[in-house]
């Protein structure tokens, strides 16, 4: 596997972890709160922002490549990481 | 091997913008089956689900008839959208291309010239929904949001489904993860009286078969619309495995879990489900607003990524992106002129002579070729202009204006099957 797709797959892993964390703060710590109060805001917007990266590392990651801007790769089956040159 | 590295060089040469509007996408550029589901449900997304919830829950109707009608509906969409779906991944082409199969070149510059005229109304509408939410959440200026909803849709729509996806790349996951768990605890806290009260906000359904043809009849015309997105699916399979999930995640969970925010925030005082309103009193002004702006974005930029397909195939030799900027700044003018509303009235009388493209699509690529007729029978025989759909397209067209007006249910679905027919 070329360094390419190594460097790939460390920023979808911490996407997801990221994912995971914004899903605890947004997703399940909003259970201990009651709607419209302080805590509910700051726990719905952190998870926001915090999930919201992760999801475009885990799922949008061709962001991070050169080639996708250039137009010659995206993402797809059989061709998930870009080549090294 | 030189065949693979001019191929590579002409990649090179048509840069990010383009999005293989002309020709058939390349194997290399397919996508996999659950980025498809997202696009699709980002065009399902839209604020829209947020009103139909507000519909839902104040319609006297049990939830069990509710979740009922979606997918019964739903079930007989996933039908067209698999069928039409496939021959998008078939062909690779976009649907303004497909036509050209039906209609012959010139035939179908009439099909999309109609479909710029009556989908830009909604996608203008789309631009008009996020200015207004930036407005109502930022206070900024009306006169100015419009054109921050602009900018917006446009660095989405630029390069077709590049930009597309990696807005839903990150906006599908918050919708279907931390929206539905929002979803699910206001779930716990709505005033569940607020289901079979009738509220003013709600929606009449007479019949139980009444909710399913207002399932039905919004999505049925959007099915011709798949090759757009589904011409970058790798296989059949692929196409089957995106729309299923979208449309019973997207169209079912998502429009039934926002009945519980409309029937938490709305009371009876509301007249009118607005999504702006039931977002903001559930998540407050700024997960709210970052939430109904993303749900309708989603869907408006799909709005201008078909339009600007439709464009293409009017005239081939200016770039999809160009068209994208045109419409979108035609879309700015619209809002500003103040005519959006009167405009929206036309397209929505225009909405009754979509539904019956999908039912001739059907019988051309699956009927028609079991006739012995082959799907490039018009290249073939060299027919630019073939007339003969054209008289189906119009039959169909008034059996849906007749039915929608006599309240008969699915009037789109007896269209679609009339054109079905008559074509083959």
């Amino acid at each position: 596997m070329g360094k390419k797709a190594q460097r790939l797959k460390m920023i979808r892993r911490a996407g997801v972890i990221l994912m995971f964390l914004g899903f605890l703060i947004g997703g399940l710590l909003i259970f201990t709160t009651e709607p419209g109060t302080t805590l509910f805001v700051v726990y719905s917007g952190v998870g926001t922002l915090v999930f919201s990266l992760g999801a475009l590392m885990t799922f949008g990651y061709e962001v991070f490549v050169s080639e996708f801007w250039k137009g010659t790769w995206v993402p797809g089956p059989g061709h998930e990481y870009p080549d090294d040159p | 091997m030189t065949n693979l590295l001019s191929s590579e060089s002409s990649k090179e040469k048509k840069g990010f913008l383009y999005d293989w509007e002309t020709e058939r996408v390349p194997e290399t550029m397919t996508r996999p089956w659950w980025n498809l589901a997202y696009i699709e449900m980002g065009l399902f997304a839209s604020g829209f689900g947020i009103m139909m919830g507000g519909l839902f829950a104040g319609s006297n109707w049990p939830w069990y008839s509710i979740l009922s009608w979606l997918i019964i509906g739903n079930l007989i969409l996933l039908v067209f959208y698999i069928l039409i779906g496939s021959i998008g991944a078939k062909e690779r082409v976009a649907t303004p291309y497909i036509a050209e199969k039906i209609f012959g070149p010139y035939g179908a510059k009439v099909f999309n010239v109609l479909l710029l005229i009556g989908i830009l109304a909604w996608s203008a509408l789309g631009v008009h929904q996020i200015a207004l939410a930036i407005t109502t959440f930022t206070g900024i200026d009306p006169n100015i949001t419009p054109v921050i909803a602009i900018i917006l849709v446009l660095l989405s729509s630029i390069a077709g489904y590049k930009t597309i996806a990696i807005l839903s790349e990150i906006a599908i996951p918050f919708f279907y993860i931390l929206v539905l768990m929002w979803a699910i605890y206001f779930g716990f806290k709505v005033n569940w009286n607020a289901w079979g009260l009738n509220q003013p906000w709600g929606g009449y359904w007479p019949t139980f078969w009444s909710g399913v043809t207002f399932v039905v009849g919004l999505n049925i015309m959007a099915s011709f619309l798949c090759p757009n997105w589904s011409r970058y699916a790798k296989s059949t399979k692929d196409v089957v495995k995106a729309s299923t999930t979208a449309i019973f995640t997207g169209m079912v969970l998502l429009s039934f879990m926002m009945s519980t925010f409309a029937a938490y925030a709305l009371t009876p005082q509301d007249t009118f489900a607005d999504p702006s309103v039931i977002l903001t009193r559930c998540l407050g002004p700024l997960v709210g607003g970052i939430g109904i702006v993303l749900l309708i974005w989603t869907t408006a930029d799909n709005d201008f990524w078909y339009l600007s397909l439709s464009a293409v195939q009017l005239y081939p030799k200016i770039a999809r992106w160009i068209y994208n900027i045109v419409l979108l700044l035609g879309s700015l003018i619209i809002i500003y002129a103040g005519v959006l509303y009167r405009y929206i009235d036309f397209a929505s009388m225009l909405v009754v002579i979509w539904s019956a493209i999908p039912g001739m699509l059907i019988a051309h690529y699956y009927v028609l070729p079991r006739m012995g007729v082959h799907v490039d029978v018009l290249k073939m025989r060299n027919i630019k202009f073939n007339v003969i759909p054209f008289v189906p397209w119009a039959i169909a067209t008034v059996i849906a204006y007749y039915m929608s007006r006599e309240g008969l249910p699915f009037p789109e679905l007896a269209a679609s099957m009339t054109a079905l027919i008559l074509y083959s």
